[in-house]
Protein backbone atom coordinates (compact mmCIF):
# COMPACT_ATOMS: atom_id res chain seq x y z
CA UNK A 1 0.00 0.00 0.00
CA UNK A 2 0.93 3.69 -0.84
CA UNK A 3 3.00 5.02 2.21
CA UNK A 4 0.82 8.10 2.71
CA UNK A 5 -2.49 5.79 2.09
CA UNK A 6 -0.97 4.12 5.14
CA UNK A 7 -0.36 7.00 7.13
CA UNK A 8 -3.77 8.11 6.23
CA UNK A 9 -5.31 4.97 7.96
CA UNK A 10 -3.20 4.99 10.68
CA UNK A 11 -4.71 8.74 11.52
CA UNK A 12 -7.86 7.46 10.89
CA UNK A 13 -7.41 4.17 13.12
CA UNK A 14 -6.05 5.84 16.07
CA UNK A 15 -9.31 8.29 15.90
CA UNK A 16 -11.53 5.77 16.02
CA UNK A 17 -10.70 2.53 17.15
CA UNK A 18 -8.21 4.11 20.60
CA UNK A 19 -10.19 5.37 23.04
CA UNK A 20 -9.60 9.34 22.03
CA UNK A 21 -11.82 8.93 18.79
CA UNK A 22 -14.66 7.19 21.48
CA UNK A 23 -13.84 10.78 23.71
CA UNK A 24 -14.78 13.25 20.37
CA UNK A 25 -17.68 10.94 19.44
CA UNK A 26 -19.54 11.33 22.72
CA UNK A 27 -18.11 15.34 23.38
CA UNK A 28 -19.51 16.54 19.61
CA UNK A 29 -22.59 14.56 20.15
CA UNK A 30 -23.60 15.35 23.83
CA UNK A 31 -22.69 19.31 22.40
CA UNK A 32 -25.06 18.65 19.45
CA UNK A 33 -27.87 17.36 21.09
CA UNK A 34 -27.83 19.70 24.22
CA UNK A 35 -28.04 22.64 21.89
CA UNK A 36 -30.58 21.25 19.91
CA UNK A 37 -32.69 20.64 22.78
CA UNK A 38 -32.08 24.11 23.75
CA UNK A 39 -33.35 25.26 20.12
CA UNK A 40 -36.54 23.24 20.63
CA UNK A 41 -37.54 23.56 24.14
CA UNK A 42 -36.44 26.68 25.57
CA UNK A 43 -39.33 29.09 26.11
CA UNK A 44 -37.12 32.18 24.21
CA UNK A 45 -35.06 29.92 21.99
CA UNK A 46 -38.05 28.09 20.39
CA UNK A 47 -39.95 31.42 19.03
CA UNK A 48 -36.35 32.08 16.86
CA UNK A 49 -37.63 31.27 12.99
CA UNK A 50 -36.35 28.42 11.40
CA UNK A 51 -33.71 29.94 9.32
CA UNK A 52 -32.47 31.32 12.76
CA UNK A 53 -32.13 27.57 14.39
CA UNK A 54 -29.99 26.37 11.34
CA UNK A 55 -27.87 29.41 11.41
CA UNK A 56 -27.31 28.90 15.07
CA UNK A 57 -27.20 24.80 14.83
CA UNK A 58 -24.55 25.48 11.83
CA UNK A 59 -22.62 27.88 13.81
CA UNK A 60 -21.88 25.98 16.66
CA UNK A 61 -20.76 23.08 14.42
CA UNK A 62 -18.18 25.23 13.01
CA UNK A 63 -16.73 26.42 16.34
CA UNK A 64 -16.64 22.60 17.10
CA UNK A 65 -14.96 22.09 14.00
CA UNK A 66 -12.99 24.50 14.33
CA UNK A 67 -11.82 23.72 17.83
CA UNK A 68 -11.17 19.72 17.23
CA UNK A 69 -9.33 20.87 14.44
CA UNK A 70 -6.77 23.32 17.15
CA UNK A 71 -6.48 20.08 19.40
CA UNK A 72 -5.82 17.61 17.10
CA UNK A 73 -3.19 19.92 15.18
CA UNK A 74 -1.46 20.79 18.32
CA UNK A 75 -1.40 17.27 18.55
CA UNK A 76 -0.13 16.55 15.42
CA UNK A 77 3.70 16.09 15.72
CA UNK A 78 3.61 17.72 19.38
CA UNK A 79 1.90 14.95 20.64
CA UNK A 80 3.65 12.44 18.97
CA UNK A 81 7.06 13.91 20.31
CA UNK A 82 5.44 14.30 23.85
CA UNK A 83 4.19 10.75 23.38
CA UNK A 84 8.13 9.33 22.01
CA UNK A 85 5.99 7.86 18.93
CA UNK A 86 7.36 10.62 16.56
CA UNK A 87 11.46 9.27 16.31
CA UNK A 88 10.22 5.68 14.70
CA UNK A 89 8.33 7.75 12.06
CA UNK A 90 10.82 9.97 10.89
CA UNK A 91 13.21 7.22 10.48
CA UNK A 92 11.01 5.76 7.68
CA UNK A 93 11.47 6.40 4.06
CA UNK A 94 8.86 9.59 4.05
CA UNK A 95 9.75 12.91 4.07
CA UNK A 96 8.18 15.13 6.62
CA UNK A 97 5.69 16.39 3.78
CA UNK A 98 4.33 13.51 3.40
CA UNK A 99 3.53 12.99 7.25
CA UNK A 100 1.91 16.72 7.03
CA UNK A 101 -0.41 15.43 4.23
CA UNK A 102 -1.69 12.30 5.98
CA UNK A 103 -2.25 14.03 9.33
CA UNK A 104 -3.91 16.68 7.43
CA UNK A 105 -5.90 14.27 5.73
CA UNK A 106 -6.56 12.75 9.47
CA UNK A 107 -7.67 15.90 10.21
CA UNK A 108 -9.96 16.05 7.48
CA UNK A 109 -11.39 12.74 8.25
CA UNK A 110 -12.30 13.70 11.43
CA UNK A 111 -14.27 16.86 10.55
CA UNK A 112 -16.25 14.88 7.95
CA UNK A 113 -17.05 12.43 10.97
CA UNK A 114 -18.31 15.29 13.05
CA UNK A 115 -20.31 16.83 9.89
CA UNK A 116 -22.35 13.20 9.14
CA UNK A 117 -22.82 13.20 12.87
CA UNK A 118 -24.11 17.10 12.67
CA UNK A 119 -26.47 16.10 9.74
CA UNK A 120 -29.57 14.90 11.55
CA UNK A 121 -29.07 17.83 14.22
CA UNK A 122 -29.37 20.29 11.34
CA UNK A 123 -32.39 18.36 9.96
CA UNK A 124 -34.25 18.38 13.14
CA UNK A 125 -33.94 21.95 13.53
CA UNK A 126 -34.54 23.09 10.06
CA UNK A 127 -36.30 20.27 8.22
CA UNK A 128 -39.65 22.56 7.89
CA UNK A 129 -38.02 25.61 7.16
CA UNK A 130 -36.12 26.96 3.89
CA UNK A 131 -32.55 26.70 2.88
CA UNK A 132 -31.49 23.80 4.63
CA UNK A 133 -29.72 22.02 1.48
CA UNK A 134 -27.69 25.38 1.02
CA UNK A 135 -26.79 25.68 4.73
CA UNK A 136 -25.69 21.77 4.36
CA UNK A 137 -23.70 22.52 1.43
CA UNK A 138 -22.25 26.10 2.75
CA UNK A 139 -21.55 24.54 5.90
CA UNK A 140 -19.43 21.57 4.75
CA UNK A 141 -17.16 24.65 2.58
CA UNK A 142 -17.08 26.59 5.36
CA UNK A 143 -15.84 24.27 7.99
CA UNK A 144 -13.69 22.12 5.28
CA UNK A 145 -11.82 25.48 5.23
CA UNK A 146 -12.24 26.11 8.72
CA UNK A 147 -10.55 23.14 9.21
CA UNK A 148 -7.80 23.48 6.68
CA UNK A 149 -6.70 26.82 8.48
CA UNK A 150 -7.17 26.35 11.99
CA UNK A 151 -5.81 22.76 11.78
CA UNK A 152 -3.10 23.53 9.64
CA UNK A 153 -1.91 26.16 11.56
CA UNK A 154 -1.85 23.83 14.47
CA UNK A 155 -0.08 21.48 12.64
CA UNK A 156 2.41 23.91 11.29
CA UNK A 157 3.50 25.13 15.00
CA UNK A 158 3.45 21.72 16.39
CA UNK A 159 5.65 20.45 13.97
CA UNK A 160 8.08 23.38 15.18
CA UNK A 161 7.54 23.61 18.77
CA UNK A 162 8.26 20.79 21.72
CA UNK A 163 5.60 20.50 23.70
CA UNK A 164 1.92 19.81 23.20
CA UNK A 165 0.96 22.05 25.44
CA UNK A 166 2.09 24.76 24.46
CA UNK A 167 1.03 24.16 20.40
CA UNK A 168 -2.58 23.66 22.12
CA UNK A 169 -2.53 27.27 24.74
CA UNK A 170 -1.23 29.30 21.49
CA UNK A 171 -3.72 27.25 19.19
CA UNK A 172 -7.27 28.16 21.87
CA UNK A 173 -5.28 31.66 22.10
CA UNK A 174 -5.40 32.51 18.14
CA UNK A 175 -9.17 30.76 18.43
CA UNK A 176 -10.36 32.82 21.08
CA UNK A 177 -8.81 35.79 19.22
CA UNK A 178 -10.54 35.29 16.04
CA UNK A 179 -13.96 34.23 18.15
CA UNK A 180 -13.61 37.24 20.09
CA UNK A 181 -14.76 40.22 17.15
CA UNK A 182 -17.96 37.33 16.46
CA UNK A 183 -19.42 38.39 19.88
CA UNK A 184 -19.43 42.55 19.27
CA UNK A 185 -22.71 44.23 19.87
CA UNK A 186 -24.52 44.80 16.08
CA UNK A 187 -24.25 48.99 16.24
CA UNK A 188 -20.53 48.24 16.48
CA UNK A 189 -19.82 45.53 14.28
CA UNK A 190 -21.62 47.97 11.44
CA UNK A 191 -19.18 50.43 11.41
CA UNK A 192 -16.22 51.07 9.32
CA UNK A 193 -13.67 49.35 12.06
CA UNK A 194 -16.40 46.58 12.24
CA UNK A 195 -16.82 45.54 8.88
CA UNK A 196 -13.23 45.53 7.95
CA UNK A 197 -12.67 43.17 11.58
CA UNK A 198 -15.56 40.96 10.21
CA UNK A 199 -13.65 40.79 6.53
CA UNK A 200 -10.28 39.87 7.84
CA UNK A 201 -11.55 37.55 10.19
CA UNK A 202 -11.58 34.14 8.57
CA UNK A 203 -14.16 32.72 11.57
CA UNK A 204 -16.24 35.76 11.16
CA UNK A 205 -16.54 34.82 7.40
CA UNK A 206 -17.53 31.57 7.96
CA UNK A 207 -20.19 32.74 9.50
CA UNK A 208 -21.25 35.92 7.93
CA UNK A 209 -21.65 33.26 4.83
CA UNK A 210 -23.65 31.12 6.78
CA UNK A 211 -25.57 33.91 7.97
CA UNK A 212 -25.87 35.31 4.40
CA UNK A 213 -27.05 31.63 2.97
CA UNK A 214 -29.39 30.89 5.37
CA UNK A 215 -31.02 33.47 7.25
CA UNK A 216 -30.88 36.53 3.74
CA UNK A 217 -30.89 33.62 1.18
CA UNK A 218 -28.16 35.37 -1.01
CA UNK A 219 -26.76 33.57 -3.60
CA UNK A 220 -23.26 32.73 -4.15
CA UNK A 221 -22.12 35.76 -5.71
CA UNK A 222 -22.38 37.75 -3.04
CA UNK A 223 -20.28 34.94 -0.77
CA UNK A 224 -17.32 35.36 -3.47
CA UNK A 225 -15.38 38.03 -1.20
CA UNK A 226 -15.85 36.16 1.85
CA UNK A 227 -15.15 33.27 0.19
CA UNK A 228 -11.95 34.24 -1.41
CA UNK A 229 -10.75 35.74 1.52
CA UNK A 230 -10.85 32.44 3.61
CA UNK A 231 -9.40 30.09 0.75
CA UNK A 232 -6.28 32.95 0.90
CA UNK A 233 -5.92 32.07 4.30
CA UNK A 234 -6.06 28.39 3.58
CA UNK A 235 -3.80 28.40 1.12
CA UNK A 236 -1.33 30.60 3.06
CA UNK A 237 -1.42 28.38 5.78
CA UNK A 238 -0.71 25.10 3.50
CA UNK A 239 2.30 26.89 2.00
CA UNK A 240 3.50 27.85 5.75
CA UNK A 241 2.90 24.15 7.10
CA UNK A 242 4.42 23.02 3.96
CA UNK A 243 7.81 25.54 4.67
CA UNK A 244 8.13 24.12 8.05
CA UNK A 245 7.57 20.00 7.43
CA UNK A 246 10.96 20.20 5.36
CA UNK A 247 12.61 19.03 8.36
CA UNK A 248 11.05 18.02 11.27
CA UNK A 249 12.75 17.12 13.82
CA UNK A 250 12.87 14.29 16.93
CA UNK B 1 34.32 2.36 2.05
CA UNK B 2 33.39 2.64 5.58
CA UNK B 3 30.01 1.86 7.08
CA UNK B 4 29.88 4.96 8.81
CA UNK B 5 32.18 7.17 8.83
CA UNK B 6 32.31 10.67 10.82
CA UNK B 7 34.79 13.23 10.75
CA UNK B 8 35.21 16.61 13.05
CA UNK B 9 31.64 16.42 13.32
CA UNK B 10 30.65 19.73 15.55
CA UNK B 11 26.70 19.93 16.88
CA UNK B 12 25.03 22.87 18.91
CA UNK B 13 21.63 23.55 20.50
CA UNK B 14 21.31 27.25 21.20
CA UNK B 15 24.36 27.70 20.94
CA UNK B 16 25.80 25.26 23.81
CA UNK B 17 28.40 23.20 21.94
CA UNK B 18 27.48 19.29 22.15
CA UNK B 19 29.52 17.56 19.73
CA UNK B 20 33.32 19.06 19.39
CA UNK B 21 34.64 17.86 16.60
CA UNK B 22 33.89 13.87 16.69
CA UNK B 23 35.32 11.57 14.18
CA UNK B 24 35.36 7.46 14.04
CA UNK B 25 34.71 4.83 11.79
CA UNK B 26 32.80 1.75 11.69
CA UNK B 27 33.40 -0.89 9.09
CA UNK B 28 30.98 -3.16 7.77
CA UNK B 29 29.93 -5.81 9.92
CA UNK B 30 31.00 -4.57 12.99
CA UNK B 31 29.05 -4.77 15.91
CA UNK B 32 30.61 -0.68 17.09
CA UNK B 33 30.15 0.13 20.81
CA UNK B 34 29.13 3.83 21.71
CA UNK B 35 30.14 4.05 24.93
CA UNK B 36 29.90 7.51 27.22
CA UNK B 37 28.36 9.08 30.18
CA UNK B 38 24.77 10.97 30.13
CA UNK B 39 24.99 14.14 28.32
CA UNK B 40 28.15 13.15 26.37
CA UNK B 41 26.37 13.34 22.99
CA UNK B 42 26.01 9.90 22.18
CA UNK B 43 22.15 10.06 21.06
CA UNK B 44 22.76 13.61 19.18
CA UNK B 45 25.84 11.66 17.38
CA UNK B 46 22.84 8.74 15.98
CA UNK B 47 20.54 11.34 15.37
CA UNK B 48 22.61 12.74 13.05
CA UNK B 49 23.58 9.52 11.35
CA UNK B 50 20.10 9.10 10.73
CA UNK B 51 19.70 12.60 9.30
CA UNK B 52 16.72 13.76 12.12
CA UNK B 53 19.27 16.18 13.06
CA UNK B 54 21.94 18.57 10.55
CA UNK B 55 25.13 18.61 11.56
CA UNK B 56 26.79 22.04 12.04
CA UNK B 57 30.33 21.24 10.46
CA UNK B 58 32.29 18.27 9.96
CA UNK B 59 31.46 15.69 7.50
CA UNK B 60 29.16 12.56 8.02
CA UNK B 61 28.66 9.20 5.57
CA UNK B 62 26.79 6.46 6.72
CA UNK B 63 27.16 3.72 3.61
CA UNK B 64 28.87 6.41 1.39
CA UNK B 65 25.76 8.88 1.51
CA UNK B 66 25.09 12.21 3.57
CA UNK B 67 22.14 11.47 5.90
CA UNK B 68 21.24 15.10 5.49
CA UNK B 69 20.85 15.17 2.05
CA UNK B 70 19.61 11.61 1.02
CA UNK B 71 16.68 11.27 3.07
CA UNK B 72 14.21 8.66 2.42
CA UNK B 73 16.89 6.55 0.02
CA UNK B 74 19.35 6.21 2.78
CA UNK B 75 16.66 5.80 5.56
CA UNK B 76 15.34 2.35 3.65
CA UNK B 77 18.86 1.14 4.32
CA UNK B 78 19.02 2.14 7.76
CA UNK B 79 17.09 1.76 11.02
CA UNK B 80 17.18 2.79 14.59
CA UNK B 81 16.10 1.74 17.68
CA UNK B 82 15.62 4.77 19.76
CA UNK B 83 16.01 4.87 23.55
CA UNK B 84 12.15 5.31 23.58
CA UNK B 85 10.07 2.72 22.08
CA UNK B 86 7.48 5.06 20.07
CA UNK B 87 5.16 1.82 20.19
CA UNK B 88 1.48 2.55 19.80
CA UNK B 89 -0.49 1.46 22.48
CA UNK B 90 -3.85 0.42 20.80
CA UNK B 91 -2.42 -1.37 18.82
CA UNK B 92 -1.70 -4.96 18.37
CA UNK B 93 1.89 -5.93 17.95
CA UNK B 94 1.33 -7.88 14.51
CA UNK B 95 -0.63 -4.73 13.28
CA UNK B 96 2.27 -2.57 14.57
CA UNK B 97 4.84 -4.28 12.48
CA UNK B 98 2.58 -4.37 9.25
CA UNK B 99 1.79 -0.49 9.50
CA UNK B 100 5.78 -0.39 9.58
CA UNK B 101 6.15 -2.68 6.64
CA UNK B 102 3.68 -0.89 4.71
CA UNK B 103 5.44 2.09 5.51
CA UNK B 104 8.57 0.53 4.19
CA UNK B 105 6.67 -0.82 1.24
CA UNK B 106 7.86 -4.47 1.98
CA UNK B 107 5.29 -5.87 0.74
CA UNK B 108 5.02 -8.80 3.38
CA UNK B 109 2.39 -11.48 3.94
CA UNK B 110 1.09 -11.90 7.15
CA UNK B 111 2.85 -15.32 7.75
CA UNK B 112 5.98 -12.64 7.20
CA UNK B 113 5.07 -10.71 9.92
CA UNK B 114 4.79 -13.22 12.38
CA UNK B 115 7.91 -15.21 11.54
CA UNK B 116 9.59 -11.72 12.51
CA UNK B 117 8.01 -11.53 15.81
CA UNK B 118 8.88 -15.36 16.46
CA UNK B 119 12.24 -14.52 15.83
CA UNK B 120 12.25 -11.72 18.79
CA UNK B 121 10.90 -14.01 21.06
CA UNK B 122 6.91 -12.71 20.79
CA UNK B 123 3.74 -15.11 20.34
CA UNK B 124 2.31 -13.83 16.96
CA UNK B 125 -1.03 -15.09 18.24
CA UNK B 126 -0.99 -12.43 21.04
CA UNK B 127 -3.53 -9.51 19.95
CA UNK B 128 -3.55 -7.98 22.97
CA UNK B 129 -3.02 -3.91 22.73
CA UNK B 130 0.81 -3.28 23.37
CA UNK B 131 -0.13 -1.08 26.32
CA UNK B 132 -0.53 -4.22 28.24
CA UNK B 133 2.96 -5.34 26.88
CA UNK B 134 6.15 -5.33 30.17
CA UNK B 135 8.73 -3.41 29.23
CA UNK B 136 10.82 -6.75 27.22
CA UNK B 137 7.95 -7.21 25.26
CA UNK B 138 8.29 -3.59 24.16
CA UNK B 139 11.59 -3.68 23.82
CA UNK B 140 11.23 -6.88 21.58
CA UNK B 141 9.12 -5.42 19.64
CA UNK B 142 10.81 -2.34 19.08
CA UNK B 143 14.18 -4.13 17.93
CA UNK B 144 11.27 -5.92 15.49
CA UNK B 145 10.07 -2.50 13.70
CA UNK B 146 13.94 -1.52 13.37
CA UNK B 147 14.95 -5.00 11.10
CA UNK B 148 11.60 -4.61 9.10
CA UNK B 149 13.27 -3.21 6.45
CA UNK B 150 16.36 -5.68 6.40
CA UNK B 151 18.70 -2.71 7.01
CA UNK B 152 22.15 -2.93 6.11
CA UNK B 153 23.55 -0.56 9.21
CA UNK B 154 21.47 -0.83 12.63
CA UNK B 155 21.86 1.62 15.31
CA UNK B 156 20.83 0.69 18.75
CA UNK B 157 20.24 3.43 21.67
CA UNK B 158 19.88 1.28 24.70
CA UNK B 159 18.53 -1.82 23.64
CA UNK B 160 18.82 -3.87 26.67
CA UNK B 161 18.20 -1.26 29.03
CA UNK B 162 15.22 -2.93 31.19
CA UNK B 163 15.63 -6.12 30.77
CA UNK B 164 16.18 -9.40 32.92
CA UNK B 165 19.26 -11.09 32.42
CA UNK B 166 17.42 -13.80 30.15
CA UNK B 167 16.03 -10.96 28.47
CA UNK B 168 18.96 -9.79 27.48
CA UNK B 169 20.99 -12.32 26.87
CA UNK B 170 18.53 -13.15 24.06
CA UNK B 171 18.47 -9.89 22.58
CA UNK B 172 22.19 -10.24 22.41
CA UNK B 173 22.09 -13.49 20.64
CA UNK B 174 19.54 -12.17 18.55
CA UNK B 175 21.64 -9.33 17.39
CA UNK B 176 25.09 -11.77 17.26
CA UNK B 177 23.13 -13.93 14.41
CA UNK B 178 21.80 -11.13 12.46
CA UNK B 179 25.49 -9.56 12.52
CA UNK B 180 27.14 -12.77 11.65
CA UNK B 181 23.92 -14.39 9.47
CA UNK B 182 23.29 -11.16 7.50
CA UNK B 183 26.79 -9.26 7.75
CA UNK B 184 24.79 -6.39 9.42
CA UNK B 185 26.54 -3.53 10.62
CA UNK B 186 25.37 -2.30 14.11
CA UNK B 187 26.25 0.38 16.08
CA UNK B 188 25.36 0.23 19.91
CA UNK B 189 24.95 3.17 22.08
CA UNK B 190 24.71 1.98 25.36
CA UNK B 191 25.65 2.34 29.22
CA UNK B 192 25.81 -1.33 30.30
CA UNK B 193 29.38 -2.71 29.41
CA UNK B 194 28.41 -6.24 30.11
CA UNK B 195 26.41 -5.89 26.61
CA UNK B 196 29.79 -4.00 25.18
CA UNK B 197 32.08 -6.89 26.46
CA UNK B 198 29.95 -9.69 24.92
CA UNK B 199 28.36 -8.31 21.36
CA UNK B 200 31.31 -5.58 20.59
CA UNK B 201 34.37 -5.96 18.60
CA UNK B 202 35.35 -2.04 18.71
CA UNK B 203 34.52 0.75 20.98
CA UNK B 204 34.03 4.54 20.86
CA UNK B 205 34.14 6.56 24.39
CA UNK B 206 32.48 9.53 23.64
CA UNK B 207 33.27 12.45 26.75
CA UNK B 208 32.50 15.78 26.84
CA UNK B 209 31.92 15.99 22.92
CA UNK B 210 35.08 14.15 21.86
CA UNK B 211 35.77 11.05 21.18
CA UNK B 212 38.42 9.75 23.76
CA UNK B 213 38.99 6.68 23.26
CA UNK B 214 38.68 4.55 19.56
CA UNK B 215 39.67 0.93 19.31
CA UNK B 216 39.51 -2.48 19.86
CA UNK B 217 37.32 -3.82 23.15
CA UNK B 218 39.71 -5.31 24.74
CA UNK B 219 42.49 -2.92 24.55
CA UNK B 220 46.42 -2.76 25.35
CA UNK B 221 45.40 0.61 26.73
CA UNK B 222 43.46 -0.73 29.17
CA UNK B 223 45.90 -3.36 30.51
CA UNK B 224 49.05 -0.94 30.46
CA UNK B 225 47.53 0.65 33.79
CA UNK B 226 50.62 0.56 36.59
CA UNK B 227 50.23 1.25 40.43
CA UNK B 228 53.21 2.79 42.03
CA UNK B 229 54.28 2.80 45.51
CA UNK B 230 56.43 5.83 46.11
CA UNK B 231 59.20 5.65 49.04
CA UNK B 232 59.88 8.44 51.85
CA UNK B 233 55.98 8.87 52.42
CA UNK B 234 56.03 9.88 48.54
CA UNK B 235 56.82 13.40 47.21
CA UNK B 236 55.09 16.64 46.43
CA UNK B 237 53.62 16.81 42.79
CA UNK B 238 52.78 20.65 42.04
CA UNK B 239 52.92 19.58 37.81
CA UNK B 240 53.10 16.17 36.02
CA UNK B 241 55.25 16.47 33.06
CA UNK B 242 55.96 12.57 31.92
CA UNK B 243 55.05 12.63 27.84
CA UNK B 244 53.51 9.40 27.40
CA UNK B 245 52.37 8.84 31.02
CA UNK B 246 49.18 10.07 32.33
CA UNK B 247 48.37 10.19 35.92
CA UNK B 248 45.41 8.53 37.14
CA UNK B 249 45.05 8.25 40.41
CA UNK B 250 46.75 9.64 43.46
CA UNK B 251 46.24 8.79 47.24
CA UNK B 252 48.58 9.10 49.73
CA UNK B 253 52.33 7.46 48.57
CA UNK B 254 50.36 5.33 45.80
CA UNK B 255 50.28 7.06 42.11
CA UNK B 256 48.44 5.15 39.42
CA UNK B 257 49.48 5.90 35.29
CA UNK B 258 48.50 4.73 32.44
CA UNK B 259 51.31 4.21 29.53
CA UNK B 260 50.00 5.32 26.71
CA UNK B 261 53.64 4.61 24.26
CA UNK B 262 56.69 2.21 25.18
CA UNK B 263 57.64 -0.50 27.62
CA UNK B 264 56.72 -0.09 31.46
CA UNK B 265 60.45 -0.25 32.07
CA UNK B 266 60.91 2.25 30.34
CA UNK B 267 58.30 4.53 31.91
CA UNK B 268 59.40 3.35 35.56
CA UNK B 269 63.04 4.66 34.23
CA UNK B 270 61.38 8.17 32.95
CA UNK B 271 59.26 7.93 36.56
CA UNK B 272 62.65 7.17 38.37
CA UNK B 273 65.10 9.78 36.23
CA UNK B 274 62.27 12.53 37.21
CA UNK B 275 62.05 11.97 40.55
CA UNK B 276 60.28 9.90 41.93
CA UNK B 277 61.41 7.43 44.24
CA UNK B 278 59.54 4.44 43.04
CA UNK B 279 59.82 1.40 45.22
CA UNK B 280 57.18 -1.00 43.92
CA UNK B 281 55.37 -1.27 40.37
CA UNK B 282 52.39 -3.50 40.26
CA UNK B 283 50.38 -3.74 36.36
CA UNK B 284 46.87 -3.18 37.17
CA UNK B 285 44.34 -5.64 35.34
CA UNK B 286 42.15 -3.19 33.50
CA UNK B 287 38.90 -4.21 31.95
CA UNK B 288 36.25 -2.29 29.88
CA UNK B 289 34.92 -0.59 33.08
CA UNK B 290 38.83 0.81 33.77
CA UNK B 291 39.24 1.96 30.46
CA UNK B 292 35.91 3.41 30.32
CA UNK B 293 36.56 5.34 33.63
CA UNK B 294 39.72 6.36 32.46
CA UNK B 295 38.76 8.32 29.53
CA UNK B 296 35.06 9.62 31.01
CA UNK B 297 36.63 11.12 34.49
CA UNK B 298 39.30 12.95 33.38
CA UNK B 299 42.21 10.55 33.35
CA UNK B 300 42.88 10.65 29.41
CA UNK B 301 44.47 14.33 30.23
Amino acid sequence: MNALLTLIKREFQEDFQASRGAVFLLIATVVLSSFAVLLVSNTELSLLDNAQAVYMMAGIIIALAALVAVIRGSDGFAGERDRETLEPLLLAPITGRRLAEAKLCGLLCSWLVLFILALPYLWAVGSTGQNLLPAVQYLFLTGTLMVLLFGGAALALSAKMRSFKGVLSLGLALLLFLGSPIVLGPSLRQSYVGRMLDLANPLAGALNTLDSVIIDSQGVALQLVRLTIMIAYSLAVLWFLKAVTRRIEP
Amino acid sequence: MPAIEIQELKKSFEGQPVLHGVSLTVNHGDIYGFLGPNGSGKTTTLRVLLGLLPPDGGRVAVLGLDPAAAGPSLRQRVNALPESHGLYGWMSSERYLNFFGELYGMGFTGGDYRARLRRVGLDPDDYRPIRTFSRGMKQRLGIARAMINDPDVLLLDEPTNGLDPRGRREIHDLLIQLNRVKNLTIMLSTHILDDVERLCNRIAILDQGLVQYEGPVHSEAGRQRYRFHLGNGGVTLSSWNFPGISLLDRQDSWITCRIEGGSPAEAIKTLVLGGLPIVEATAVSGGLEELYLDYTMGGAQ
